[in-house]
Parts: structure tokens; C-alpha cells; sequence
């Protein structure tokens, strides 16, 4: 038996599925790294020399307790839910020792002796 | 038998049956009890979880351990129809008790007046969530009571035959050093140097409630740390000390501040009500009474 060459398609195989599947993610990968990356190339290739320090990003996040009172904003909560402290800052405090196990006098007696303490 | 200091007092672990080494590893593990307790209890900790709680302005959320500590506390405010109650901290500050006792330290020209009563059933324990809200006015003070429940945790981590005693709190377990039980001291009020009465006890606690230690003086009266939650001023009693047994240090600890509050009758009637609880009291004309389920050695 031929095979007709007009006539013939050709049926990709499993491994070839592989290879176009490898080479689509690689191609993705490069691409979204190639988006990622181009603000801090272009810096670095020197593009635009920064003339002077760049300002510290904006925090995103911060508890709303580390705020001044004056720069807090009114907070609304839903239906059913609370807003809750997490308790004052503490204040700073000498680091104390722990407690230093030392051996009783021998002429200790082994009892208890009960009192008001 | 070895020591430590902490929550202000001589902290002394004994356990007969262990090597040297091993007694005091099992020393060092309560001291690690104690020093924790301490650092997250204490009021005069300004950065303790007590103290953030005492400070909060709305509703706060809590640790599991404090959680399970106002919970335990609630149950005794409870059953002790409020004559035992946490909610005496304000009180306990106008009274002058501000800061870490030491004699002397806390003595006063003058006399304030106590602060309204605070309840602390008042405070609103949410305990699906793990948050507190506390009255404005409320201040905690966990004091006595967190001391027993200490002593009764070391006890539980204890081999069977040991001693801990947390001045004068104390839980002892097993046959004691000599076989026939740990005996037990009850310090007289009106003289520290001589024993009222001497106690044999296996497999039990005990704990003592008086004025005549943490006293301090406010003008030309005195005032002490047993605070009358009816009042939120020192306690006046017909006693001069109670000592109770029972089964755990906590329990102890409780039971000799309200029956202290309840006075000599009332006390001892307390005392009875529990075939596992016994009792020495003191009045303060000295008479002693003996209650319940207690062995008296020597009187």
C-alpha cells in the first residue's frame, strides 16, 4: 500500500504536541518578563540618568492605630461587624531577667509554710 | 529542694523522688511557667497583655490564654456572688496600690476615696471571637488568683511525689520526703515568727488570705490589699487570716479571700459546704477555728 502525497496530512504525534506546548509557555514567559523588566532596563541602560534620589515609595499598608488620631480616617464597618483595638502601643520597658533558679539551704526544711503574700 | 523569685515572692520547687539534676530541671521549667504568666499577667507590666487590655479604649481582641483566664475568673465571680472579683484594679490604685509591693513603698499621707464600684460582669467576653470590651471605668487585677492557677499548672507538670509553694500558695503532691505526708505551717497573723498550727497534707493545695502583709498606711489609718468588691475599699473582717485546702491552688485562693470578706460565721460555713475543702481561721481576737477535711499534726 502508498500513500498519496496530495492527499497526505500529517497527524501530530504526542511528543510534537509537547514541543509546540514548551515552545508557546516559553514564548509567554519571555514576553511577560520582557513587560516586567523594561521600566528598570531602561534605567539601568541609562536612558535617563536620574539627577537627583529617587523619594521613598508610599507605604501601601499601615494599622490604622499607627496613625495620628488627626489623620484617621472615619471607618464605616458593615453590617454586624466591629472595629477592634488591638491595644495601645505598649510602652518601652528595661528588659528584665528571668527568674534564676538557685538550691534551697539545706537546712531549709522540705515543708510549706502558708501565710498571707 | 530549689528556688526562684517571681510575681514578687520566694517561688521554692521540691520533688524527693528526682535526682538532683532532674529537680532542678523540673525547677527550671516552673520558673519558665512562672516568668511567662508573669510577663503577660502582670498589671505593673506596662507591656503586658493585662496591661494593653486595662489601657484599651474599645473593644480589644485577646490571646487564648487571656481568653481562658477571664473565662475562669468569671466562674468564680459567680459562684461567689461577686465577693470575689477581678474588677477591683481602680480600686486597688486609689488605694495606693500602684506599683510592685515592697513594705513601706506604697505608705501615704493621705486617704482617697474608692473609685464607684466596678463589676466584672461588666466586662463583655466574646468568646466565639476572641475579643473583650471593657467599661471605661474597669481596671483588672488578677493578683492572688493567677498565682494559684500557676502553682496548680507546675502542679500538673509535676512527678508524683513534689512541692511547689509560691509564698505560701501551694500545691504538694504525693507522700512528701519523709513517706507520711508534707506538712504544713499555718503562719500566725500577729507574729511571723511563730506557727499557729501545723497541717498534713497529701495530694492538695493551700492557700492563706490576711491583711497583715500588703498593708501600707494612708494617713493615720492603714489599708491592704484584700479590697471589699462591694465597696472597692480594704476589706474590714471579724478575721485576721484564713487558710484554706482544696484541690487546686486556685480554688484555695479564692475561697480564703471570700471567706476573709464573709467573715468568721459565714466564713467557716463557706469552708463546710465542700467535703474536699478544709480551713483554718483566725479571728481577730485570735480564736482558731479548724473546718472541714484538714489533719491537724500540731496546734
Amino acid at each position: 500500500m502508498t500513500t498519496d502525497p496530495a492527499t497526505y496530512r500529517h497527524r501530530l504525534t504526542v511528543f510534537e504536541w509537547r514541543l509546540y506546548l514548551v515552545a508557546a509557555l516559553a514564548t509567554i514567559y519571555a514576553l511577560v518578563w520582557r513587560a516586567i523588566d523594561r521600566p528598570a532596563t531602561a534605567v539601568a541602560d541609562g536612558a535617563r540618568a536620574p539627577t537627583e534620589a529617587p523619594a521613598a515609595p508610599a507605604r501601601a499598608t499601615v494599622w490604622l492605630d499607627q496613625l495620628p488620631l488627626a489623620q484617621r480616617p472615619t471607618i464605616t464597618a458593615p453590617a454586624g461587624w466591629t472595629v477592634i483595638d488591638r491595644g495601645a502601643a505598649p510602652a518601652p520597658v528595661a528588659p528584665t531577667a528571668r527568674p534564676r533558679v538557685v538550691r534551697a539551704p539545706e537546712s531549709r526544711p522540705r515543708r510549706v509554710r502558708t501565710r498571707s503574700s | 529542694m530549689w528556688t526562684f523569685h517571681a510575681m514578687n515572692t520566694e517561688v521554692a520547687v521540691a520533688a524527693p523522688g528526682l535526682t538532683e539534676a532532674a529537680e532542678r530541671a523540673f525547677a527550671r521549667e516552673v520558673a519558665s511557667m512562672f516568668d511567662a504568666t508573669e510577663r503577660r499577667f502582670s498589671r505593673f507590666r506596662p507591656d503586658s497583655e493585662l496591661s494593653a487590655l486595662n489601657r484599651a479604649s474599645g473593644t480589644i481582641a485577646v490571646s487564648a490564654e487571656m481568653l481562658e483566664v477571664l473565662r475562669a475568673a468569671r466562674e468564680h465571680v459567680d459562684a461567689s456572688g461577686g465577693l470575689f472579683d477581678p474588677a477591683i484594679g481602680a480600686a486597688l490604685i486609689a488605694a495606693g496600690y500602684d506599683r510592685s509591693f515592697v513594705p513601706g513603698a506604697l505608705d501615704r499621707d493621705d486617704a482617697s476615696a474608692p473609685p464607684p464600684p466596678a463589676r466584672f460582669t461588666e466586662l463583655v467576653i466574646d468568646a466565639a471571637t476572641a475579643c473583650v470590651q471593657r467599661p471605661a471605668a474597669l481596671r483588672i487585677d488578677l493578683g492572688g488568683f493567677l498565682k494559684g492557677r500557676t502553682v496548680d499548672r507546675a502542679a500538673a507538670a509535676a512527678p508524683r511525689d513534689a512541692m511547689i509553694d509560691a509564698g505560701g500558695d501551694a500545691v504538694v503532691r504525693g507522700d512528701g520526703p519523709e513517706g507520711d505526708g508534707w506538712l504544713v505551717d499555718v503562719e500566725d497573723p500577729a507574729d511571723p515568727d511563730r506557727v499557729l498550727v501545723t497541717l498534713r497534707l497529701r495530694d492538695r493545695a493551700v492557700a492563706t488570705s490576711a491583711p497583715n502583709r500588703r498593708r501600707w498606711r494612708t494617713g493615720a489609718s492603714f489599708a491592704h490589699h484584700l479590697i471589699d468588691p462591694r465597696t472597692g475599699a480594704s476589706g474590714r473582717s471579724t478575721l485576721a487570716q484564713v487558710t484554706v485546702v482544696a484541690r487546686s491552688a486556685e480554688r484555695a485562693e479564692v475561697l480564703a479571700k471570700v471567706a476573709f470578706l464573709r467573715g468568721a460565721r459565714d466564713g467557716a460555713r463557706l469552708l463546710a459546704e465542700d467535703v474536699d475543702v478544709g480551713g483554718v481561721l483566725v479571728a481577730r481576737d485570735g480564736t482558731l477555728q479548724v473546718v472541714g477535711a484538714v489533719e491537724v499534726v500540731d496546734a
